[in-house]
């Protein structure tokens, strides 16, 4: 079973949050190249999502390069190049920042008050260096 | 492809009860679940489709093959589980194991004897003798290995424990892995809903109420909590309870309250279950 | 050939569920039926007419009875009388035709042995029988009832299609049909001046050679017609 978490209530479609989950699964090394997926089936029943949006993503990951189907065998996950592992990494964590600040904005924290929150984060997880 | 099962302006009349006309379309690698009220007419759809009665009009084909025709080889690519299995009584799950497995060609023993195995089934015993739980895991044991095209099955959970319905959505995953295979299920189980549909066809006294994909039907709807709300309806609106509103439509909805400079408290996917009462309102 | 092949595996299947009770009843039914044979000597005589109803009714009923309870035909779900087989083996992929043909295995077996032996015993209990057949006229006896058994006695096998009855409906078919006994009896008693079994030994010794001719065709037609019928029966209920 794969940790990949939907959230039914955000209005993200599912196909894009289960790619985004196996692409940061994918490219932070979690699953290495060669393991094999979950069958269509398999993942549709443990999500609890119908088979037509796995299958969607499934084909959007393979387009990517991401994954590869092999007729018969199932679906494995590829080799990427260090790049696009890279960028995955990089649009990744880019986007858990977006969201973050966009939540303080929300709550009407000026740039100020954000970079100190921020930083006092960053001391207390002990790279503060 | 060609739909695996398909229904045309199937019609039936019985007694004071209608049903149809039904218009359905199964394909292979799906599973689809009807859904609908007691006496909603999804028993009677299912016993069509094994022309088992006649239409009063319509058409339903099995594989291409017209049910009602006089090439009956359509029923070696199917399998029908009813809800109550008549004239098994008297025989043991042997016997019965004996009587169905050599009509079909790809039976599959060893998938039997795991099935049996796994629900620890007693072979011996006469059916009319064992519980109604453990007649339908019989049953089960007696479909699945069939191996057919088209699998039907209604309420095939209704009488199960927790651990065997969980069970047996690990068997029919598997068995759908041969992505040509198609599961029509009657049920009214939640569960069955989530983890095993990819389709819901909604029944209502007889009416096809429509067809829909699950994940399109969960984000088509959603609650909303409103700092206040409009006097008059809003886009897409379904239900509304003092500042608290359902919306079949969200993107127009949420176009709508922003413009209206409506703030939104907090917003939430309807459960399936909450779905279907509505639509079955 | 191949369809009565499929057709007795079937039906073997449903003699050996039921293979223990069919055996007592057989017994049991054999018992009752060499009771009343023992009055056929004094019916003979033209004492006892209350005879040819008892044998009527144990030539063709006793074999339809014969079946557990669970093969017989019975009410089912809202206005559908069938037997539960049948249901139980639409729901395979069996064609009609040899559903229809493991019904008729399944009376058949249920029925000639039971019948045979009636028959056999006739000669054995009665002094007057023996005295009024010649080995000859006997066998075509015997050929003129196995022709009754299969032209009307497979009504009961062909009936197992059932139908969409209402109860009324049920009571009365099953009115006309006690009448329509009851008329075709009181002719023959009024035609031929005694009982139907006397009547049919009259037949085997009188029109030796044509009651053989016409118990063949009897029998073939009968076989033929119930079949069909019973096709057109299943074609046309509603199995909900």
């Amino acid at each position: 079973m794969l940790p990949i978490r939907l959230s039914k209530d955000s209005r993200e479609p599912i196909y894009h949050q289960i790619e985004k989950q196996l692409k940061a699964l994918i490219a932070g090394g979690h699953l290495a190249a060669g393991t094999p997926l979950p069958s269509i089936r398999a993942l549709s029943k443990d999500l609890e999502i119908s088979v037509i949006t796995i299958r969607r993503a499934y084909q959007d990951l393979e387009a990517q390069g991401f994954i590869e189907t092999a007729h018969g065998k199932g679906t494995f996950v590829k080799e990427i190049q260090g790049t696009v592992k890279e960028e995955t990494m990089t649009a990744s964590v880019r986007a858990e920042f977006e969201r973050a600040i966009q939540n303080a904005m929300d709550y009407d924290y000026t740039a100020v008050e954000i970079k100190a929150v921020f930083e006092e984060i960053l001391e207390k997880l002990g790279k503060g260096e | 492809m060609p739909a695996w099962i398909e229904i045309k302006d199937a019609r039936k009349n019985v007694d004071d009860f209608q049903l149809g006309p039904v218009n359905l379309e199964i394909e292979a690698g799906t599973i689809t679940a009807l859904v609908g009220t007691n006496g909603s007419g999804k028993s009677t759809l299912l016993k069509l489709m094994m022309n088992l009665a006649n239409m009063d009009g319509g058409m339903i084909r099995i594989l291409g093959k017209p049910v009602d025709g006089g090439d009956e080889s359509w029923k070696r690519h199917i399998t029908f589980q009813p809800q109550k299995q008549i004239g098994w009584n008297a025989y043991t799950g042997n016997e019965l194991k004996n009587l169905i497995a050599p009509l079909y060609v790809k039976w599959d023993d060893k998938l039997f004897e795991h099935i049996t195995g796994l629900f620890d089934i007693p072979l011996n015993k006469r059916f009319g003798k064992l519980s109604p739980g453990m007649q339908q895991k019989l049953s089960l044991a007696l479909a699945l290995p069939r191996k057919t095209d088209i699998l039907i099955l209604d309420e095939p959970t209704a009488s199960l424990d927790i651990p065997s319905k969980k069970l047996f959505m690990d068997l029919l995953v598997d068995w759908m892995e041969p992505e040509d295979r198609a599961v029509v299920l009657a049920t009214h189980q939640p569960d069955d809903l989530r983890k095993l549909a990819d389709y819901l066809f909604l029944m209502q006294d007889g009416q096809g109420i429509g067809l829909y994909e699950k994940d399109v039907l969960t984000s088509s709807y959603r609650r909303y909590w409103l700092t206040e709300m409009p006097a008059d309806s809003v886009p897409g609106e379904l239900s509304r309870d003092g500042r608290q509103l359902i919306s079949q439509n969200p993107d127009a909805t949420e176009q709508f309250i922003v413009a209206q400079n409506i703030q939104v408290l907090d917003d939430q996917a309807l459960e399936l279950e909450d779905i279907i009462s509505l639509l079955l309102k | 050939m191949n369809e009565w092949k499929q057709a007795s595996r079937l039906a073997a299947f449903e003699l050996k569920a039921s293979m223990k009770s069919l055996i007592t009843i057989f017994v049991f039914y054999i018992a009752m039926s060499l009771l009343v044979l023992m009055t056929f000597d004094l019916y003979l005589e033209g004492e006892f007419r209350f005879f040819d109803l008892l044998f009527l009714v144990i030539f063709f009923l006793f074999p339809a009875w014969m079946k557990s309870k669970e093969f017989q035909m019975q009410k089912m779900d809202g206005d559908l009388w069938t037997a539960p087989s049948i249901v139980m083996l639409q729901q395979l992929p069996i064609p009609k035709g040899v559903i229809v043909k493991s019904r008729f295995v399944v009376h058949a077996v249920c029925s000639f042995p039971f019948q045979l032996i009636l028959l056999i015993s006739l000669p054995v209990v009665s002094e007057n029988f023996r005295s009024l057949m010649t080995p000859v006229t006997y066998i075509a006896f015997v050929l003129i009832w196995f022709a009754l058994s299969i032209a009307v006695g497979f009504i009961m096998a062909a009936s197992e299609a059932g139908g969409n009855f209402k109860t009324r409906a049920i009571v009365k078919s099953f009115i006309y049909m006690i009448a329509g006994i009851a008329a075709v009896y009181g002719l023959i008693y009024w035609f031929a001046g005694n009982g139907f079994v006397r009547w049919t030994m009259t037949l085997a010794t009188d029109w030796t050679w044509v009651s053989v001719i016409v118990a063949i065709v009897l029998s073939i037609a009968g076989w033929k017609y119930w079949q069909a019928d019973m096709r057109k029966m299943i074609k046309k209920t509603d199995y909900l």
